[in-house]
């Protein structure tokens, strides 16, 4: 099976999962011209949305992909208690659930720097231009650099097209 | 208030090429950045699913 970001996305939210939609991915929803491999969402690590977000990929044979042996998910109540962030391997794609964002905040934080777009048939948050921009000058990796020169172009960009607009 | 304004309008322009410039300068291919920016969302995402689709395939090609 190829991968399909969308799906995975749309799974999500069908199942009520509460997240934001932040990395890599995000910038390509804002705008940016890179390929990534990855989905990276915010959420809240409480019982019921980690037991939601297993519920929603659960016929995706979804795995630990950081363990040596790629342990399956099995989330119970009692496991999900201490979790700070899920690093997933699908048959349709990775997943990578985490509780904090360096240069944002908790999930609180980027909820409050979230917009929600549509896409397709969905409503989907995302953080914002400025928070991406803090997550990865944050971050600061070298593969970061490119992503955060787009994603200042960008925002650059469309802040002239609203002056020009509103002269 | 109008000078104001105009400006204010100079300067964010002035801004605007510096930053294209930055970005063309640092390798960004910027004129695909503009067009992106054209799309909605959806098909940004939808285009980013056909470009990953074709880097997995070119991953799995095999020398013969």
């Amino acid at each position: 099976m190829k991968e399909d970001f969308l799906n995975i996305l749309e799974r999500l939210t069908q199942h009520q999962v509460d997240f934001v939609l932040v990395g890599g991915l995000a910038g390509i929803v804002h705008g940016c011209s890179y390929v990534t491999q990855d989905i990276d969402i915010c959420c809240e690590f409480s019982v019921s949305n980690l037991l939601r977000i297993q519920k929603a990929i659960s016929d995706l044979h979804p795995v630990h992909r950081m363990t040596p042996k790629k342990m399956p998910l099995e989330l119970t109540e009692e496991s999900s208690r201490n979790l700070k962030n899920l690093y997933l391997d699908t048959d349709i794609g990775t997943l990578d659930c985490l509780g904090f964002i360096d240069g944002v905040g908790d999930f609180t934080a980027v909820c409050k720097s979230a917009i929600t777009y549509q896409v397709e048939d969905i409503l989907l948050r995302i953080l914002s231009l400025d928070g991406l921009i803090k997550a990865k000058q944050a971050m600061n990796r070298p593969r970061d650099q490119e992503m955060i020169i787009q994603l200042e172009t960008i925002k650059k960009q469309i802040e002239t097209k609203k002056n020009d607009s509103n002269p | 208030m109008v000078i104001e304004n105009n400006l204010h309008n100079c300067t964010t322009e002035r801004e605007q090429v510096d930053a294209l410039q930055a970005a063309r300068d640092y390798g960004v291919d910027v004129e695909m950045l503009l067009d992106n920016l054209k799309r909605t969302p959806a098909e940004r995402l939808r285009r980013h699913q056909l470009a990953l689709d074709r880097v997995k395939k070119l991953q799995g090609a095999k020398k013969v």
